[in-house]
């Protein structure tokens, strides 16, 4: 990897926050989250509850938008992303979806297969890591096996007020039914103590900061992300100067994005064995070696800025370290060889910052809007057998270019690069039967120690492809005809 | 037979059903109602048994009410035989009739009056009840008429889209399960997947409670577990869409499973599913490999490819297309010569998307087709008096209406003999269609060798008599009604009657005559068990008492499996000497359709792992 420019930073512009929904520009840090995945058997009974939830209905708990009050902070938020199959189930002209992405419309089951299938000619290559116990049918979601799934209806709550989200879940039921929505299935997350995932590591740190989005900045490195990195339409400009919407009309693209809803299980007694079993042969503290594998510690401080101990970093200042140094910092910690945050740390493959490995820097960023699912795991109880892991929305305005390029490439792919050949994401990635390879380079003489027993740590469990439009275009779904 | 004016008084009853007078939005009252409420003393539930429990409810439920069953089943339907396995809590309050209104009917329809002597509003004649009830979801099994979870270890689901309760009611704050593995009852969240290890165990008992304290509801589920190694898992997977047929394009996919010592597609066989579709790949896998078949061609080197279908009950042309994709995607890999064939209606898609691509001058490379077991020539049958029963009495019970949905979908129309409609018996435009668009392609490869079997027997030996009972429903004053087969002699016969309180509304009991010179019912073939279906449903209700002296009729006559022309009652003659087919057999016995004896399998694994050298494709 090398440093070059760093992108230009970008203007912000004024975004029409009352168009966009709530979840893409904030993290709302409530703490549980439903989401339920549902189906219309009438295409007229299914526009009508979508128009119901952004016309300002009393009865019904009403979209979030990114100019919803936050003072004081609302106990529930609702979102709302629908598949391409919904879509069309909707009414929406043949057209119109015509002007989808290729990715978007395949959906994800077809993609895993599309991108997964085996090349003879590069078996290596596993496309978005989905295949094995992970491939499209073994999923509970949107897999092969799985009902056809429309609507994703993503309720937030605070598990402070238990009785809002039991009468929330009360009158959503009710109007599904009175709409012929089936209830095809729901997913429930639990956000764990201060923010950790089950891994034991505080996550969502390195969210992007769009430019224009108010509220609080925080202090980082990378550069605002402009608007038209996640947001379709309405004149905002991505980072290759142009649009995501493309084809698409504006009444359906202003202001909406596309979101990855994923369900991923974190093998936690598999981690904790990984982390004993390397320290103990490696003679390192097993705190290093969790921090080795993702680049940061587990309380969330990047290894660039705390290398051997694990340090206190104010919140603010998570995001303020590079791997390089680059404009307006170019005095700082070359860790070009990856002594201090490995090259293949999960962070770093994922986010290489600073660093050019493909493309344009700064690219390939995502919007991550997950919470943890299952119980916090009790060391003392063992197997219990309870699934874990993390559910929600990785947000973008390409999925193919986003998305399934990191899958498919920063984690799944075996680069010839210097630090990372013959790997895979140690976090994401998948890993052969026999274990996976991960190099830790040492400031020292000593040779860069070697893990060679990496086991796979996540399994996809289920995966849809939803759109999220802006207000107007859900209520220009809602005013289709036919 | 029930009185038109108290069936009259029924339907008016039944007409004041509202969210008004039927607050839970379940009006139980029909047949048994005295289903379990939660206590301790309620039985464990099969799988089976959940779903007859459920399809209870959903009979009686006003519309929207609850999901229909083929909803909450559609989450399993198409899963693999050890997959996740959703845990299903039914919850609802219902209304029912008081018993002394049961009674009080009863009297009056067994003494054949005109009117009962009970209160005009339905509201003063019911009384509020709950039913509770817990059961495994597990996806359909080949052959199985009870599934079972493939394996000792078990991953449960607790899906709040599988508490079924009333409408506006939300989730229980309190779920507990006691999975019957020794550790005891444990407090979970909904949404909780995890995984137990059952051991040896060929049966476990799962206690869900939900609630707290009093007001606390307890069911059992019972899980049978199957320490058999599941069907193997496909080595590829294919995505598939065909070209458009009048605008909309079918989609299926395909599975890949390679012969011994191959490491890609060499010697491929393609094998498509049967109506209905939908079926998973695991389904597929052990239907077509019956008696080893596909392990034996496997290990002969022969490369597997099953084909399915996301909507097989759509247009026979429409997922030929589907079918032509697949031998596309074949030919993106290999361009060894393959073996093509279908089981059932899969046949005739073969059968259909192979003329296609020799229409339009593609290559398909299909040196051998084979057809195992499909109505080809005079088509499928389906016992008009069954299809009768389904239509005019299939609205008491929605696994009734679901199978009704089939017989009236465009691929059965398309390949069935006789398809009974509006009271009348006749062949399906859409039949007549598909036949006709058949014959103008060229009705059979030409450039493939044709190979067919049937599940029938091939002496011409009857099944049963013409004219014979094959189901009777008595013993109940509310229902009642008898289905025979069809006649021999082309006498019209009226071969269904009967009549349901259940349905009334003072329209006098239905029947259904019609003639034909054969007694298809008897035609050797291979058969359903449909009649045994409709009797089994009938008995989960709880009124009265079907009985099924011929459970089983014929579903493809052999004459039609191998498309023969001549008396379905006489003797086939010798593969070769008649019909389109280079080579053919038949069975031993009349076999259930699909379902391959020993010998059949041999037969095909014979020709198809070393012909004779006059049916080689390069001879």
């Amino acid at each position: 990897m090398s440093t070059t420019t760093a992108a230009p930073s970008v203007a912000a512009t004024p975004l029409a926050l009352e168009d966009i929904q709530g979840n893409i520009l904030r993290g709302y840090r409530l703490d549980s989250a439903r989401h339920y995945a549902l189906a219309g058997t009438d295409a007229a009974s299914t526009r009508a509850f979508v128009g119901r939830l952004v016309s300002g209905d009393d009865a019904l708990p009403q979209i979030t938008t990114a100019a919803t009050p936050w003072s004081p902070k609302p106990t529930a938020c609702l979102n709302l992303g629908l598949t391409s199959t919904g879509l069309a189930a909707m009414g929406v002209p043949r057209a119109v979806m015509g002007a989808f992405p290729p990715a978007f419309l395949a959906g994800s089951a077809a993609r895993a297969g599309a991108t997964g299938t085996p090349d003879p000619a590069n078996p290596h290559d596993v496309g978005l890591g989905d295949v094995g116990a992970s491939a499209p049918d073994r999923w509970v979601l949107g897999g092969v096996s799985n009902p056809v799934v429309h609507l994703l209806l993503s309720l937030y709550t605070d598990p402070g007020h238990p009785h809002r989200r039991t009468e929330l879940d009360a009158t959503l039921r009710a109007a599904f039914a009175e709409h012929g929505l089936t209830l095809v299935s729901t997913h429930d997350a639990h956000a764990l103590p201060d923010g950790r995932v089950h891994f034991g590591y505080v996550d969502g740190l390195s969210q992007p900061f769009i430019a224009g989005t108010p509220g609080r900045r925080r202090i980082d490195l990378q550069p605002d992300s402009s608007a038209g990195d996640f947001l379709l339409g309405a004149d905002h400009v991505n980072i290759y100067g142009g649009n995501f919407a493309e084809r698409l009309p504006p009444a359906i693209a202003d202001n909406g994005t596309y979101g990855v809803f994923r369900i991923i299980r974190q093998d936690v007694i598999a981690f904790e064995d990984l982390l004993q079993r390397t320290a103990a042969r490696h003679g390192l503290d097993v705190e290093l070696v969790a921090a080795k594998l993702l680049g940061r510690w587990r309380s969330g401080t990047p290894l660039v800025m705390a290398p051997d101990a694990d340090r206190d970093v104010p919140a603010p200042r998570l995001n303020d370290f590079d791997y390089a140094p680059g404009p307006g910092h170019e005095t700082y910690f070359d860790d070009d060889a990856g002594v201090r945050c490995p090259i293949g740390s999960h962070i770093r493959r994922l986010n290489p910052r600073g660093g050019v490995v493909m493309g344009v820097q700064h690219n390939r960023r995502i919007i991550r809007r997950g919470i943890a699912y299952g119980p916090a795991f009790d060391p003392a109880q063992g197997a219990d057998g309870i699934e874990r892991g993390l559910v929600g929305y990785f947000i973008c305005g390409d999925i193919e270019n986003q998305f399934e390029f990191i899958l498919s490439t920063w984690v799944n792919r075996d680069f010839s690069t210097y630090g990372v050949r013959g790997t895979r994401d140690p976090i994401l990635g998948v890993q052969p039967p026999t274990g996976g390879t991960f190099t830790i380079r040492t400031d020292d003489s000593r040779d860069p120690i070697r893990i060679d027993d990496l086991p796979q740590l996540t399994t996809t469990r289920g995966s849809l492809y939803c759109f999220l439009p802006g207000i107007g275009a859900l209520r220009w779904l809602a005013a289709l005809a036919g | 037979m029930i009185d038109p004016g108290l069936r009259a008084q029924v339907g008016a009853l039944l007409a004041q059903r509202s969210p008004d007078t039927v607050p839970s939005g379940v009006l139980m009252w029909f047949g048994r109602t005295d289903l379990g409420a939660g206590g301790p003393d309620d039985p464990p539930l099969s799988p089976e048994a959940w779903t007859a429990t459920y399809a209870r409810l959903v009979a009686g439920a006003l519309p929207g009410a609850l999901p229909p069953v083929a909803t909450v089943l559609a989450q399993v339907q198409a899963e693999r035989y050890g997959a996740v396995v959703p845990l299903a809590i039914v919850d609802v309050d219902v209304e029912r009739p008081r018993a002394d209104v049961v009674a009080a009917f009863a009297a009056a329809a067994a003494a054949g009056r005109a009117h009962c002597d009970v209160a005009a509003d339905l509201v003063d004649l019911v009384e509020p009840g709950h039913v509770f009830a817990v059961g495994a979801l597990l996806p359909p099994q080949w052959k199985q008429r009870t599934s079972s979870h493939v394996g000792s270890t078990v991953t449960y689901r607790l899906d709040g889209a599988n508490y079924l309760t009333n409408r506006g009611r939300a989730l229980p704050d309190r779920l507990a399960v006691d999975f019957g593995d020794g550790r005891g009852e444990r407090t979970l969240p909904w949404g909780t997947t995890i995984t137990i290890d059952h051991g040896d165990d060929v049966e476990v008992t799962i206690t869900v409670r939900v609630g707290d304290g009093a007001t606390a509801r307890v069911g059992r589920a019972t899980l049978p577990l199957l320490h058999d190694a599941p069907p193997p898992t496909p080595d590829e997977r294919w995505r598939l869409t065909g070209d458009p047929y009048e605008g909309v394009a079918g989609t299926g996919w395909a599975g890949t499973y390679l012969g011994r010592g191959n490491a890609a597609l060499t010697r491929p066989v393609v094998l498509v599913e049967g109506f209905p579709g939908g079926a998973s790949a695991d389904y597929l896998y052990a239907q077509m490999n019956g008696p080893g078949l596909l392990d034996r061609l496997r290990a002969a080197g022969h490369d597997i490819v099953i084909v399915g279908f996301d909507r097989g009950t759509d247009l026979m042309q429409r997922n030929a297309g589907v079918v032509v994709a697949a031998i596309g995607e074949l030919r993106a890999r290999t361009s060894a010569p393959a073996v093509a064939g279908g089981f059932s209606m899969g046949g005739l898609l073969v059968r259909y998307a192979l003329c296609t691509m020799e229409r339009a001058s593609q290559w398909h490379g299909v040196a051998t087709y084979l057809s195992v077991d499909t109505p080809h020539g005079r088509g499928s049958y389906t016992s008009p008096a069954d299809q009768w029963f389904i239509q005019e009495l299939g609205s008491i019970d929605p696994r009734l209406a679901v199978f009704g949905a089939l017989l009236d979908s465009p691929a059965n129309q398309q390949f069935l003999r006789w398809w009974v409609h509006d009271g009348t018996a006749a062949t399906s435009p859409l039949r007549e269609q598909f036949l006709a668009d058949l014959a103008a392609i060229g009705g059979y490869p030409a450039t493939a060798r044709l190979l067919a079997v049937s599940c029938g027997r091939g002496d011409g030996v009857a099944s049963m008599e013409a004219g014979a009972t094959i189901l009777d429903w008595t013993g109940s004053p509310f229902a009642s009604a008898t289905l025979t087969a069809l006649a021999a002699a082309g006498e019209p016969t009226t071969m269904a009657q009967g009549a349901c309180i259940a349905v009334g509304d003072g329209a006098p009991p239905a029947s259904l005559p019609l003639a034909d010179d054969v007694c298809w019912d008897a035609a050797p073939g291979g058969q359903n068990v449909y009649t045994g279906l409709i009797a089994s449903v009938l008995a989960d209700i709880g009124c009265g008492a079907p009985t099924t002296a011929v459970p089983l009729s014929c579903s493809v006559p052999t004459v039609s499996a191998l498309d023969l022309d001549g008396d379905p009652f006489a003797p086939v003659p010798a593969p070769g000497t008649a019909g389109p087919f280079h080579d053919f057999t038949t069975s031993s016995v009349n076999r259930i359709h699909l379902d391959l004896e020993p010998a059949v399998v041999d037969w095909i694994v014979e020709r198809l792992t070393d012909p004779p050298a006059n049916e080689r494709p390069d001879a």
